[in-house]
């Protein structure tokens, strides 16, 4: 009889067993049973990533009931503004640049004198005598200084155009050099005007200087200095023999 | 040109100077006297020529800043 009955209380053990644990797995599906409740979640969680890009909490970790927060949390990752300004900004170190001309260097190019955010200053100076030229017994001086900026680069216009342009002073220059020659040798404008028998030639040149300063950030400063000093002196002192042969 | 927008402060100047000094005097190397007033003549007749140009010129200033051009051409012909 006992042999008969235990495989039926073995069923009822196993019968209750199952019934239990069908009634707690119903008791914790319960909640997740409710579809808007699950989309709210999905939701909060989206909004959570998009302020997080908003105010960043780098070394927290958001839990239900408490934030843990980890030590490297209070390292600041954001650099003050005047730095971030510092970058951004050039701040090329000031420069002072000296250009010395003389008879042989008579004639130079200059670029544009740019100072942004710094101080610059440009100094070309030409101090050069001269006490005539020896191949012609020393009675002639003849010199061209030529001193031309970026803003008066050739441009390539038809020449009855710049003619047009030129106006009344090319005119004057042109007719004047008419009585002028060419020396086929130097290429320099040879003087004879009548009949002297020394002469002082002098051509300067000076076109299309531009400095620029500018500053960009509050409180800093901007210097841009252009100095052209020119002070060429042509002397003819003439000789005892000199003036025997001109006599 | 200067624009000022952080501060009332922006500066461009263009200063340009000129001394000319052209000496084409007379040299009596030749002492006139009355024999040979007819004869003699200035033997050291002098030309002084000078063609001095300044074109355009530009002088810029942005912000708190300052742009000067400075040209100073000083000529001496004797």
């Amino acid at each position: 009889m006992k042999d008969l009955l235990k495989p039926t209380s073995e069923m009822l053990v196993g019968l209750i067993f199952v019934c239990v644990f069908m009634i707690s797995s119903l008791a914790v599906a319960e909640p997740l049973s409710n579809p808007q409740d699950s989309l709210n979640r999905i939701k909060n969680s989206h909004s959570n990533l998009i302020h997080f890009q908003e105010k960043p909490t780098l070394g927290q970790l958001q839990l239900a009931n408490e934030t843990i927060t980890f030590p490297w949390a209070s390292r600041k990752t954001s650099i003050p503004l005047p730095k971030q300004i510092k970058f951004i900004m050039p701040h090329p170190s000031p420069s002072n640049e000296e250009i010395l001309m003389n008879q042989s260097h008579s004639e130079v190019r200059l670029t544009d004198l740019s100072a942004v955010n710094t101080v610059k200053q440009r100094d070309l100076i030409y101090e050069d005598p001269h006490d005539g030229d020896p191949e012609n017994l020393g009675l002639t001086n003849d010199l061209h200084i030529g001193i031309i900026g970026s803003e008066n680069e050739p441009k390539n216009e038809r020449p009855d155009k710049m003619a047009e342009d030129s106006g009344i002073e090319q005119l004057v220059d042109n007719a004047f050099d008419s009585a002028i020659g060419e020396n086929a040798v130097g290429g320099k404008k040879f003087s004879y005007l009548g009949t002297e028998s020394a002469r002082n030639y002098l051509d300067i040149e000076v076109s299309g200087i531009s400095t620029k300063a500018i500053n960009t950030v509050k409180g800093g400063s901007a210097i841009a200095t252009s100095n052209i000093i020119i002070k060429p002196v042509q002397v003819i002192v003439c000789s005892p023999e000199v003036e025997e042969k001109l006599k | 040109m200067a624009f000022g927008y952080v501060d009332p402060f922006a500066t461009a100047t263009n200063n340009l100077e000129i001394k000319k000094n052209q000496n084409s005097g007379e040299c009596d190397c030749c002492p006139v006297t009355e024999e040979n007033s007819e004869s003699c003549h200035d033997c050291c007749i002098k030309v002084n020529y000078e063609d001095i140009k300044v074109g355009d010129r530009t002088a810029m200033a942005f912000g708190f800043a300052t742009a000067t051009n400075n040209i100073k051409i000083v000529t001496n012909q004797e």
